[in-house]
Order: C-alpha cells, then structure tokens, then sequence
C-alpha cells in the first residue's frame, strides 16, 4: 500500500510553546489509522496543521499528500485541495457549521463549487448524503437550519458535508462523539464502505478505544504532543508498552462495574513547563531518575527507557 | 424519597421547514413524557440522537416552554414564577450544554466566564475569594492557572468542555442537568470528572440528570435510568436491572451495539429498518418497525403494536412494550 499521507517530524508552536512535537506518521490509501491521547496531547492541532487551518501557529517539518509537500503550497492550491480531495470532519460542530444558513445549502454549495454541478443535482446529491448518514426524512431536514437539529444531526450533517466531494482523505476530529451507538455503528459503516470503494485514507481521531479498536489497523498514541506509542491496533491494546498506553487503557469504562473509575493521576503538564526528559515520568508509575535526565527518543514503535514486557 | 424538580405530562412541538411541495409541518419533539428527579440522586438519561434529550433537559430548566404539561421546581411550576424568581433560579438550576463552543464568549478569557457566575449570584464574595473558587475548581476539573488566561479557542475541546463544567458548577446549584458532558472528552478525563460529579452527588447536595448516549458512563455514575425513544420514555428503571436485563427491545439493542475493545462487530444486535423522524412517528408503539421481537411476533399481536400506543407501566421497572423482554 503506498503513502497517501505522510507526515514527517511535525512541530507546531504557539509562540514560544510547542503543542506538537516531531509528531510522524503516515495514512495508507484505503487504510485507516487511529489517533488517541488523552485531552490536550495535540491530537486536534496535528490534524489541522495537516490542513492548513491554523493561523498564528509556527509549523515545521513535512506533510506529503498525495506527492505533494501541503506545507509549501501556495493558499489558493491548498484550498481547493481542502475543498475536494482533503477533508475533514470539525471536532466542534458549532464551529464548523454556519448558522445562517440551511444544512441544505452548506452541502450543495461545495459540489457546485468545486466539482461545477448543477444546483438541483447538487441539492439532490447532497440529500442522499445525509439519508446515507443516517438521517431519515432528509429531504425535509435539509431545510433546517443548524439550531433546528439535535447535536446527533448537526454531527452527522458534517460528515455528509466532508463527504460530498468524494475525498481521498478524511480526517475525521472525534466525529461520532454525539452519536448514539447505534447510529455511530451505521456511520461507520459508511466510511468502511467508502474506503473499500473509492479507497479513502480515514485518520480517526478518537478517545474512544472501542470505536477504535474496531475501525483502525493502525494506532498512534500522542501524550503531551509526542507520539508515545505506535504500532497495530489489535497488538498496541492487547500487549500496550507505554505505561500511558495501559493508564488510559485501564481508564476505560466498561459496560460492567459502577462507582469511581480507574484515573491516570496528575494532569499532562502544561505546554509552558514541559519537563526536559519523560513527559509522562511525573505520572508513572515506574519512573526512575535516568527517565527524568533527558528525552527519551522513539525507539522501534515506544517511546519509554522501561516499556512494559521489556525489549528495549 | 423526595422529587425535587419533575415534568409531568411535558409535550415540545417544534414547526419544521416544510418539503418542496407542502407547507411547514409540526415536530412532536417530547410526547407526553414524565419525569422525575430525586433529591441527591441521579438520573441517567439515554436515547438514540434526535430522541428528544436535549429539549427535556432545556424544558426541565425552564429554558424550553412547553407546548403542553408543565415542570415542577420544589412542587411549584416554573410557568408561574416571575421572571424575577426565575432569574434567581437560575443559580440552583444549571446546565452543561451539548456543544461547548457554542455556549461560551469567544472572546473572553476562560477565567472571566467562569467567575461570571459568582459575580452575579454571590456578591457578597470578595474578589480574593472569588478568584480563590475560580482557581479551586478549575484545578478539580484538571485545568491551571495558565489555562484560565486563555481565549476558549486557544484550548483543546476537551479543556473547553472543562470550562463548561466549571462554569455550571461555581455557584454550587441544586440541580445541574449536563447534556453529553463527557463525550468530547479522553478516558481518563472522563473519568476524573465523572468521579467529580460521585462526590458532588454522593454528599447528596447535588441532583444530576446525566443526559448521555455513552452506556457505560451512565452505567458508573446513575442510580437510575430512562430510555428515550421519539420522544417518549420506553423504559426507566434502576441501572443494574436495566443493564442485566433490559425490557424494552430498543433498550436491548442500544445495550448491545456498545463497541468495545476486544468485543468482534458481528455480534452485535444491528437494527434494521428506516431511521425514525418526530416529524412520521410510527402509529402504535413507535419502535414497531424497527423492533426485532415485533418481527417475530404472529399477526393479531402485530396489528397491536401497529395501532396501540403502549403505556408506561410498572415501578420501580416501569416499560412500555406490549411484549417485554423476560416475559
Ligand atoms: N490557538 C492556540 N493557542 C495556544 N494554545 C493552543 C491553541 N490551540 C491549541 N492549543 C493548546 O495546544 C494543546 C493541544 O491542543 P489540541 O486541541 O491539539 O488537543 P487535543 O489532543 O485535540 O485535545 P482534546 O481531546 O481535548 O480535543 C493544548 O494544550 C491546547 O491548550
Ligand atoms: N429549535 C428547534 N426547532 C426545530 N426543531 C428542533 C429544535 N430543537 C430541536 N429540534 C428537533 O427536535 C428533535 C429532538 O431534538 P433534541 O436536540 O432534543 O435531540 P437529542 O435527543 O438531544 O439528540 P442528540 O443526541 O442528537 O443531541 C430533533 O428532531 C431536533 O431536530
Ligand atoms: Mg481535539
Ligand atoms: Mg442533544
């Protein structure tokens, strides 16, 4: 499977603070890779700096889409590419969608743009998108503005509208987190459908390791905005290396017991007292001093002095 | 154990926009639901998107009127206070809102959002110990001092959920209804929020309508439960009888699409059947087409479910299912 993502040594700074550290990875044509972290590791900046929608930011290293380098695009070029082959779906969707305007014409507005359709086939189009998310009665629904829809519509509106111009990539920013089970289960059926046919890359990102146990074949984990762990989904929650890893793992609420949940103790550490060694020694429970005295490099899928079940 | 703010008989109709060739149309967004929250207790509230969660929390708090019914605060109705009285309220009752970027001042700092709340309701404080609060709470929440200068775009959405959070629970309300609290947010900030809202709880000050599509988080923390299904409740009853053993179909099937980790999709309870609409709510029992024991059932039982609407029975499991589960 080639590259149709490659994202190579990413640092995004805001100001002097660096949220995203020599994050790299890479989507497969077709594939699907899951991006978790607890709150705050940067999973939402690395996904915009991707698309180029952060302003105000410094932002190194390389991006390559589909051969090209999008960090050294002109504007202009990079737009029409977030229009039709790279899209995303917003973690926030009262960001994303236009309030003054009906669903209807934030989604027919980018196939007549972009891909030169005719208004009525546009609308036509875009109403079989949403009954394909899941909306029933969507040519009425259509009609609504966003504040006539519950949080569950507005969601699935979204993804519609990241969908319409048959993208090569979607990056999808917690996309189902106002879904209930079940319509998540449908929605994510559509993109697997999708990806099988028109092989659409899908970067999930999720703190939802259910959601992504089951849709990624590849998982990175960001802490405080280093990639931590790495590798196949399937092995990195079964057998996890990074003390992290099995912290959030551990956290997981299950359809089981009650009363308090497992925590991660202490929060990530602020961007502006970021610790020179382990990000995560503050918090884990086997630190030792040589964890502390430097940064630990990414070594071969874990970036941990100690990783559990040894190896290193 | 005593009710400390109910609906009764709450109905909310919306217009909708109407079709290409047809005028607008009303939506029955809540049918005649009855609810009630227990003093010190919480209540979860699930329900497939577009079920009518939001609108009974909003109604629940006064913020939505009824188009027929009403909610009792204390055995008094809100739709008899002074505007006065209810803006006095608003103090005990709070919520969290579904969408925190909607719902907080794009360009105030997060610390001044969250004193707000003080600064109206407690006046008395001094600054000092505002800010003292202020500080407390963001840090219970996981947030620094450093966060609180920040602009709600310089945060990740999961901080600004937080903020949200700390927002409503300042004043110390009586009642916080909280619409997805959570669900922006990782597991382990889950869970320490979650823990939060136990304490909160546990000490009994705090009654919460947890309004949440996430089953295992309302299986933590909820003493009790209500399924929404096109706006009617299908199914209320204590969390660990409705979690072992669910009555309704709909409750079975929302139970059983959880995906967890090491769980294979296949076995999975997937519905089948058109996605519902408040605007075309199925004759009879609403779930009818899509439920999986109707389709196993013989014809005159059918034409049952087809034309009658099944009541809300039973206590403390109460079910409106003509054929439940475990029968
Ligand atoms: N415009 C900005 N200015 C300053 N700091 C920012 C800005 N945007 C994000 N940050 C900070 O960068 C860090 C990473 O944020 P990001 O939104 O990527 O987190 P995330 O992993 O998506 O978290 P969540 O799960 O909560 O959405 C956070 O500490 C956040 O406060
Ligand atoms: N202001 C409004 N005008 C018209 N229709 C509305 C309005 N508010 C809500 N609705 C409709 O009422 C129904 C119930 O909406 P509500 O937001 O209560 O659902 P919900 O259960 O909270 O769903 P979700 O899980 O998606 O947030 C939906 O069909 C919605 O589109
Ligand atoms: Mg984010
Ligand atoms: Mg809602």
């Amino acid at each position: 499977m080639s590259a149709l993502l490659e994202v190579t040594g990413l640092t995004v700074r805001f100001g002097a603070l660096a949220a995203v550290e020599d994050v790299t990875f890479s989507v497969p044509e077709g594939g699907t890779v899951g991006l978790v972290g607890e709150s705050g590791s940067g999973k939402s900046v690395t996904a915009l700096a991707v698309m180029g929608l952060l302003d105000g930011a410094s932002v190194e290293g390389a991006v390559r889409f589909q051969g090209e380098a999008l960090l050294e695009l002109p504007p202009r070029r990079l737009q029409a590419l977030r229009g039709r082959s790279l899209a995303m779906v917003f973690q926030d969707p009262g960001a994303s969608l236009n309030p003054a305007q009906r669903v209807l014409t934030q989604l027919a507005e980018p196939l007549r743009l972009h891909l030169r359709i005719p208004k009525a086939d546009a609308e036509a189009r875009a109403v079989s998108l949403l009954e394909a998310v899941g909306v029933g009665d969507a040519a009425r629904r259509a009609k609504a503005y966003p504040h006539e829809l519950s949080g569950g519509l507005q969601q699935r509106a979204m993804i519609a509208m990241a969908l319409a111009c048959g993208p090569a990539l979607l990056i999808a920013d917690e996309p189902t987190t106002a879904l209930d089970v079940t319509v998540q289960a449908q929605v994510m059926a559509l993109l697997r459908q999708v990806q099988a046919e028109r092989r659409m890359g899908l970067l999930l990102i999720s703190h939802d390791l259910g959601l992504v146990a089951e849709s990624c074949a590849e998982l990175v984990v960001l802490y405080a905005g280093q990639v931590v762990e790495r590798g196949p989904t399937a092995e990195v929650l079964r057998a996890p290396r990074h003390p992290y890893t099995r912290g959030l793992l551990a956290s997981t609420p299950t359809l089981e017991g009650q009363g308090r949940l497992e925590e991660i103790p202490g929060a990530v550490p602020e961007l502006s007292a970021m610790p020179k060694g382990c990000r995560f020694a503050e918090r884990c429970p086997q630190a030792q001093a040589a964890c502390r005295a430097a940064p630990v490099p990414l070594d071969g899928g874990v970036r941990c002095l100690f990783p559990l079940g040894g190896g290193r | 154990m005593k009710s400390l703010l109910r609906a009764e008989g709450v109905t909310v109709r919306f217009e909708a926009p109407g079709g290409a060739f047809d005028a607008r149309r009303t939506l029955t967004a809540l049918d005649e639901v009855s609810l009630s929250l227990t003093e010190g207790r919480t209540l979860g509230l699930v329900g497939e998107s577009g079920s009518g969660k939001s609108t009974l929390g909003r109604a629940l708090l006064g913020l939505q009127r009824p188009s027929a019914g009403r909610v009792l605060y204390r055995d008094e109705a809100l739709a008899s206070k002074s505007p006065e009285a209810l803006r006095r309220l608003r103090r005990e009752l709070q919520l969290v809102f579904q969408d925190p970027y909607a719902s907080l001042h794009p360009r105030r700092t997060v610390g001044a959002q969250v004193v707000e709340p003080l600064e109206v309701h407690r006046p008395e404080l001094s600054r000092a110990e505002r800010e003292a609060k202020v500080a407390q709470l963001l840090e219970r929440v996981g947030l620094g001092p450093a966060h609180a200068a920040r602009l709600p775009r310089e945060l990740s959405g999961g901080q600004r959920q937080r903020v949200v959070i700390a927002r409503a629970l300042i004043a110390e309300p009586k009642v916080v209804v909280a619409d997805e609290p959570v669900s922006a947010l990782d597991v382990s900030i889950q869970a320490q929020l979650l823990n939060l809202l136990l304490e909160l709880t546990s000490g009994g000050g705090l009654t919460l309508l947890l309004i949440s599509h996430d089953l295992k988080v309302v299986r933590r923390l909820c003493a009790e439960v209500a399924v929404l299904y096109l706006g009617r409740v299908v199914e209320q009853a204590p969390t660990p009888d409705l979690f072992a053993a669910p009555r309704h179909p709909y409750t079975h099937a929302l139970l059983s699409a959880v995906p967890r980790v090491g769980v294979p999709v296949k076995e999975r309870v997937v519905l089948q059947g058109e996605l519902p609409t408040p605007l075309d709510v199925p004759t009879g029992c609403a779930f009818h087409p899509r439920c999986p024991r109707y389709a196993a059932l013989g014809e005159p039982d059918r034409q049952r479910c087809r034309t009658q609407r099944p009541a809300l029975e039973g206590a403390p499991r109460a079910v409106a299912c003509h054929f439940p589960l475990g029968e």
